[in-house]
């Protein structure tokens, strides 16, 4: 029975070493002339690895502009009308150039950021002359396209393809999603815009003014055609930013406000890249719009990945001082406990260096406040290792110490457990870094100290 | 020696807030407002390199942060709290010769930032700190109603208010640096007060339930 116990405690201590090592030295294998770790790298937030620095200036661009004998400007469509004059205009006027305008800007920016899901950023603005800085995770899937939706102005309208006259703009929209539809020829990635109560009833008078005329037939009558020749097809031009996305007329009449445009068709499954490209646009697109059009038209003038400034040496010498800390833990428990604090010890590495396998292998992105949350963690499992100890010498039998700490430690860690669930639902990568590192600490503290620990000193007693 | 620790306790908040609210507290150059220089090296460099040639230039006991750029790291941002046109010819003249380079002033991109406002720092976290700390006032209030309802709220709201406080005056009156180690340890502080609560409280639970039993 002695002979058991003493081997499963060895058992034990194997495991933990084995563990210990593969967490934190790894497992390395010969691969092309060098060596390769197998063991999952971390994945490391922002604050950690660099960021996108995009900067965004006021644009200083000129457009060249066209007018007539009359002195009204001819659209850039029209190749019909005579030029009597071209002028080059700012894109931006010098009175547009206000605190005020630099600052909406600012406040849209952060409304596509928010839209677009991304909460890890900061946001500087200069409010001498406008210039915006944002630094931004990066993330080969996201940053393209959302650096792509905070340079582009926003500008939506819906006008007359012929006339150029106005009939909707950004202002009549109440709220704009991207989907992705199934359809006889696959799959669409679309944008859909519902208009508010004013758009829709200007977009119910442009789908009635501009509804399709039917095509004459082969048998009608000379003066039939004549009669609907006259009749010139209307058609409207949808416009973002200046430019025509598609020019079209109506079929019938639309009353509901709802307007659905097609951002891309694949014919593909529902899950490839192709479908993906043309939903992260329609995403993109539907950010554009569910913000107002920007004051100022930017430009961006960098658009760089900069290394954090967090070097490794910093990060070693926070590491030191956590293993100076957690070393003079240690010491207390050998020292207080003798052979069970020793044990228990021993558990403690094993706990941190399983910890930091889950970590790995659940894809938790560590930044600063997940490696503060690791930090927590052990200290909540030191505590907990500490009380089951104290416990013991009150009480004889270990596994009935170990059921009142265990129902004790359900209620005192219940304001750890809400936090790390709390955090767990936060879009910010920190906060959710941090609840993620807490949440896969208490799991593992309870299933790790009652496989472990408690086998410990169950075997330690007496022995 | 409890009421000549709550004086303590009290005075550091006191002094903390005066100083706050005179001098604010003091930020690290990435939060404040400083200039940031990128130039192309085009090789390899180290970061010390860089910026002792900045020191020499601005003086050496000027705050530099450098950040490799890119992903072949050939690129510096060199963050410093203010430059001037000479300073930065100095550097560009001073980079040119150690790393054999031809690059002229002009070739350097300058960046006035300005700085972050500590709200901004705080912002993101206020929401779920908020909730949560919501959600475990209820719970407590809840459990150990038999200790006091009153009691579990002054314990939980006292004590989280006085840790943040003294954390916050403690910066404030040392003139530590207010970086991106600040929110993460006083949300590591939050969650620890928490625990630390609970533990009271679950101590005096069940020290009724002895008195109880007797």
């Amino acid at each position: 029975m002695k002979r058991n116990k003493i081997l499963r405690i060895i058992f034990l201590i194997c495991i933990i070493i084995l563990i210990s090592l593969v967490a934190f030295a790894g497992i390395f294998v010969a691969y092309q002339n060098t060596t390769k770790n197998l063991i999952k790298e971390y994945s490391l937030g922002r604050d950690l690895v660099g960021s996108r620095r995009i900067e965004l200036d006021v644009s200083t661009q000129t457009n060249e502009v066209n007018y007539d004998k009359e002195g009204n400007v001819i659209a850039s469509t029209d190749s019909e009308t005579e030029v009597a004059n071209t002028v080059s205009e700012p894109v931006n006027k010098e009175e547009d150039k206000t605190l005020e305008n630099y600052q909406k800007t600012a406040k849209i920016l952060k409304e596509r950021l928010q839209e677009l899901k991304v909460e890890d950023y900061t946001l500087r603005l200069n409010t001498e002359n406008g210039m915006i800085m944002i630094e931004l995770p990066e993330n080969a899937e996201k940053t393209d396209s959302v650096v792509s939706a905070l340079s582009q102005t926003g500008k939506f309208e819906i006008v007359d393809s012929t006339t150029k006259e106005v009939l909707l703009n950004n202002a009549d929209i109440e709220k704009v999603e991207a989907d992705i539809g199934q359809t006889s020829y696959g799959y669409v990635a679309y944008i859909a815009i519902q208009f508010n109560e004013e758009g829709t009833e200007k977009f119910r008078n442009i789908t009635n003014t501009y509804k399709t005329i039917e095509n004459t037939t082969s048998n009608t009558t000379t003066e039939e055609t004549t009669q609907e020749e006259s009749e010139e097809q209307k058609e409207i031009s949808l416009q973002l930013d200046g430019e025509t996305i598609m020019t079209d007329s109506f079929e019938e009449e639309i009353s509901t406000g709802y307007l659905q445009l097609t951002v891309g068709t694949s014919t593909a499954t529902a899950n490839s890249e192709e479908l993906n490209t043309y939903y992260k646009s329609a995403q993109t697109e539907a950010a554009l719009l569910n913000s107002d059009a920007l004051p100022l038209t930017y430009t961006i003038a960098q658009n760089k990945y900069v290394k954090s400034d967090i070097t490794l040496s910093t990060l070693q010498i926070a590491l030191y001082i956590a293993l100076g800390i957690l070393a003079i833990g240690m010491l207390y428990l050998i020292i207080r406990y003798h052979s069970k604090g020793l044990l228990t010890a021993i558990s403690l590495i094993g706990y941190i260096a399983l910890l930091l396998l889950t970590i790995r292998y659940t894809n938790v992105t560590i930044s600063i406040i997940g490696l503060v949350g690791i930090v927590v963690s052990v200290i909540i499992n030191y505590i907990f290792v500490l009380h089951l100890l104290k416990k013991t010498e009150e009480i004889e039998s270990i596994k009935m110490a170990y059921t009142e700490v265990m129902k004790s430690f359900l209620r005192i860690m219940l304001p750890i457990i809400i936090i790390a669930i709390v955090f767990t639902f936060s879009t910010h990568l920190a906060i959710f870094s941090f609840g993620m590192v807490m949440f896969w600490g208490i799991v593992l503290d309870w299933i790790y100290n009652l496989v472990v620990t408690r086998t410990f000193l169950l075997d330690a007693k007496k022995e | 020696m409890k009421k000549v620790i709550i004086a303590l306790i009290a005075c550091i908040v006191v002094a903390g807030i005066a100083i706050t609210c005179v001098m604010g507290l003091n930020y690290e150059l990435m939060y404040s407002q400083n200039t940031q220089l990128d130039i192309y090296i085009g090789k390899e460099f180290q970061d010390e390199e860089v910026q002792s040639i900045v020191r020499e230039v601005i003086g050496q006991d000027k705050k530099v942060i450098t950040q490799k750029v890119e992903i072949y790291e050939d690129m510096v941002t060199i963050t410093v709290p203010e430059i001037t046109t000479e300073q930065i010819e100095q550097i560009n003249q001073k980079m040119n010769e150690k790393y054999g380079l031809d690059n002229k002033v002009e070739d350097i991109q300058v960046v006035h930032n300005t700085k972050i406002r500590g709200r901004e720092m705080v912002r993101l976290y206020v929401l779920p700190v908020a909730i949560s700390f919501l959600i475990i006032l209820i719970v407590f209030t809840i459990l150990y109603r038999q200790l006091g309802m009153m009691k579990v709220l002054g314990n939980f709201i006292g004590y989280t208010f006085l840790v943040q406080a003294l954390y916050l005056s403690i910066i404030a009156l040392t003139r530590v640096e207010v970086n991106r180690f600040t929110m993460p340890i006083a949300i590591a502080l939050f969650a620890i007060t928490q625990l630390a609560v609970a533990i009271k409280l679950e101590k005096k639970r069940l020290n009724q339930v002895k008195e109880e039993q007797k």
